[in-house]
């Protein structure tokens, strides 16, 4: 794995009212590896999203995706640019089947514009065609494949969360970003997902960075953790050296049970 | 979205022979009353598609029908009267326009590109707003545009409006018209494109961060209604042969809403269907209103279905869905081929 940034985070701050969210956080994100972002509740990861992929604007700092200033890009540019996401507090297109919230994030690279649409030109459906082979295909990688033509709000929780993942990977990323993934999963699910992460991360080579609160999870499968606490950097190194890190401990048994939400 | 895609081109093509079918006896058979009554179905149906594709597939809670009409109204007809009438009814009519005379088709085209235009220029402030604001602000365009049809006296005639246009919309143009939105908006829905759409109106935040062009989109179904819109009131005004600013009001906006509300936001079909029995179910309660002395009777009626409805069936009768209407009708053919 070569060891340039396809994503440096530098100093970045964001404010809700009085509320510094982020305060001054600098982490670099390496081509090809699947790294892990952890903190206590509230501690701004969700936060930290919002800013890479431009659903927020950060109050300060700078975000350097692929060579580029992103900050303050607006989601879709960012999109475009190779980044995708999940959303800890799930955001299917609800009403829609499995397969068509899949399809939506292949319109961006396989889709066709208005007038071949409407006029129904060869184009459009070579594209419609080609777009539902490629869904199917992120479906199957996730196995859902036999729920594709269901109402996707009808699905049980745990399938939900791998719509979205299947959504993300839809658009081709080279960045995927994974807010807890696994919440709401039993023990037995967390792991078999968090194998899937794993799987695909190895197998499409794309660059993961993933949020999650199951440590043993996040433990086992990430090469190196990003910690933040209360907005700020605490550590980063390799699961071993934050397993170790007595400031981790301290932060995480510190505030064990307080309860900081507001997610995107 | 039942009827899968591949069916559709066969299916719309047999419904529209049979249409066409239709239309031919009504236009030999029935008097000019009765035609003009289905030609305002027809228009209904025009209307209640078109503005299914901002309110229903985007989400997007617009009232500004009325407004693309009036403008695609004196577009059409301005382009349409014949000079020597244009100098005795609009003698301050600049030169350019005074000397036009188009035909029919290319009017109410330029009547439908002037209106989608109009969309455009406003479509950019206004569709930053949501729910009740975009409510509001497309209402106050139709009277923004009311008002420059009153007060653009040289080219409108101001609150007398245009009276005595040739009466050239026929139940063939209402019904060519028909087709061309239901096509456009069907293949639009169960496109890539039109997919997008719907996500945008499920959840606009996940849409964009999918790298879909949200204020992109937003103005295309707004301008797509605007401009099929602005060739129902071409249609329209020939049809009544007169046009003023008062001809489409806020009133009309809240009867398409109304059809688009009741029949599913997103549905064609329901669209359709609820244009159709609304129209006919006024038509046919006017006269009870008349001899009863209920003036105002079918409005509480309709106020009232709608509100049975919208609280059984929050998305209306079909939700998103496209109930497959010519398969169920073909079904006695198929079983008694098969027997
Ligand atoms: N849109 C918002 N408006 C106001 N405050 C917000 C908003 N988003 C986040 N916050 C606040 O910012 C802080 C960080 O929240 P964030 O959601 O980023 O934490 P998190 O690390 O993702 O937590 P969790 O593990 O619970 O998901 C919290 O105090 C939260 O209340
Ligand atoms: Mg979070």
């Amino acid at each position: 794995m070569g060891g340039t940034a396809i994503l440096t985070v530098s100093d970045l701050s964001k404010r809700f009212g009085g509320v510094r969210a982020l305060d001054g956080v600098s982490f670099e994100i390496r081509e090809g590896e699947l790294a892990g972002l952890i903190g206590p509740n509230g501690s701004g990861k969700t936060t930290a999203f919002n800013l890479i992929t431009g659903v927020f604007k950060p109050t300060a700092g700078t975000i350097t995706f692929r060579g580029t200033r992103v900050d303050g890009n607006p989601p879709d540019r960012n999109a475009a640019l190779g980044m995708s996401r999940t959303f800890q507090n799930i955001r299917l297109f609800r009403d829609l089947p499995v397969i068509d919230n899949v399809m939506v994030g292949l319109h961006m690279r396989h889709g066709t514009g208005f007038w071949p649409t409407v006029l129904r030109l060869p184009v459009a459906r070579r594209s419609e065609a080609e777009i539902r082979r490629r869904a199917l295909e992120k479906l199957e990688m996730l196995g859902l494949a036999a729920r594709a033509e269901q109402i996707v709000g009808s699905l049980p929780y745990g399938d939900q969360r791998k719509v979205e993942f299947a959504r993300a990977l839809a658009t081709e990323p080279s960045l995927l970003l994974l807010d807890e993934p696994t919440a709401g999963m039993n023990p037995q699910e967390t792991a078999d997902l968090g194998r899937t992460i794993q799987r695909l991360h190895r197998e499409l080579k794309i660059t993961t960075l993933l949020v999650e609160h199951d440590m043993k999870m996040v433990m086992g499968i990430c090469e190196r953790l990003i910690v933040v606490n209360q907005g700020r950097m605490l550590a980063s190194g390799a699961p071993a050296e934050i397993k170790a890190d007595p400031s981790v401990i301290e932060a995480y048994l510190g505030r064990r049970r307080k309860d900081g939400h507001a997610a995107a | 979205m039942s009827a899968p895609r591949n069916t559709f081109l066969p299916r719309f093509a047999i419904a529209a022979l049979v249409g066409a079918a239709l239309v031919a006896l009504a236009d030999a058979n029935l008097n000019p009353y009765l035609l003009s009554i289905i030609q305002f179905i027809g228009l209904n149906i025009i209307l209640a598609v078109s503005l299914n594709v901002t309110n229903g597939f985007i989400g997007l809670f617009s009232l500004g029908h009325p407004a693309f009409m009036t403008v695609g109204g004196y577009v059409a007809a301005i382009l349409v009267i014949p000079p020597e009438r244009k100098a005795a009814l609009l003698p301050d009519l600049p030169a350019f326009l005074a000397a036009q005379e188009w035909s029919f088709l290319p009017a109410l085209i330029a009547g439908g590109s002037v209106a989608a235009l109009v969309a455009l220029i406003v479509g950019f402030p206004v569709l930053r707003l949501r729910g009740h604001y975009l409510a509001v602000a497309t209402l106050g365009l139709i009277f923004i545009v009311q008002s420059f049809a009153v007060n653009l006296r040289g080219v409108t005639r101001g609150a007398l409006g245009l009276s005595g246009l040739p009466e050239l919309t026929n139940l063939w143009w209402v019904y060519l018209f028909c087709l061309v939105t239901i096509y456009v908006c069907w293949q639009l829905k169960h496109s890539s494109l039109g997919r997008t759409m719907l996500a945008i109106r499920e959840n606009e935040l996940a849409a964009s961060c999918l790298g879909v062009k949200v204020a992109r989109m937003r103005i295309l179904s707004f301008v797509l209604g605007a401009f099929l819109a602005g060739i129902a009131g071409g249609l329209w005004v020939h049809l009544v042969t007169l046009i003023s600013p008062s001809s489409f009001s806020f009133i009309l906006a809240f009867e398409i809403v109304v059809m688009v509300v009741l029949g599913g936001t997103g549905s064609i079909t329901g669209a359709v269907l609820v244009a159709v029995v609304l129209s006919v179910l006024t038509q046919l309660l006017r006269p009870v209103e008349e001899a009863a002395n209920l003036f105002g009777a079918s409005q509480m009626i309709v106020a009232f279905v709608v509100l049975v409805v919208l609280i059984t069936r929050p998305k209306g009768l079909f939700g998103t869905a496209e109930p497959d209407l010519v398969g169920w009708l073909l079904r006695p053919f198929r079983k008694s081929k098969a027997a």
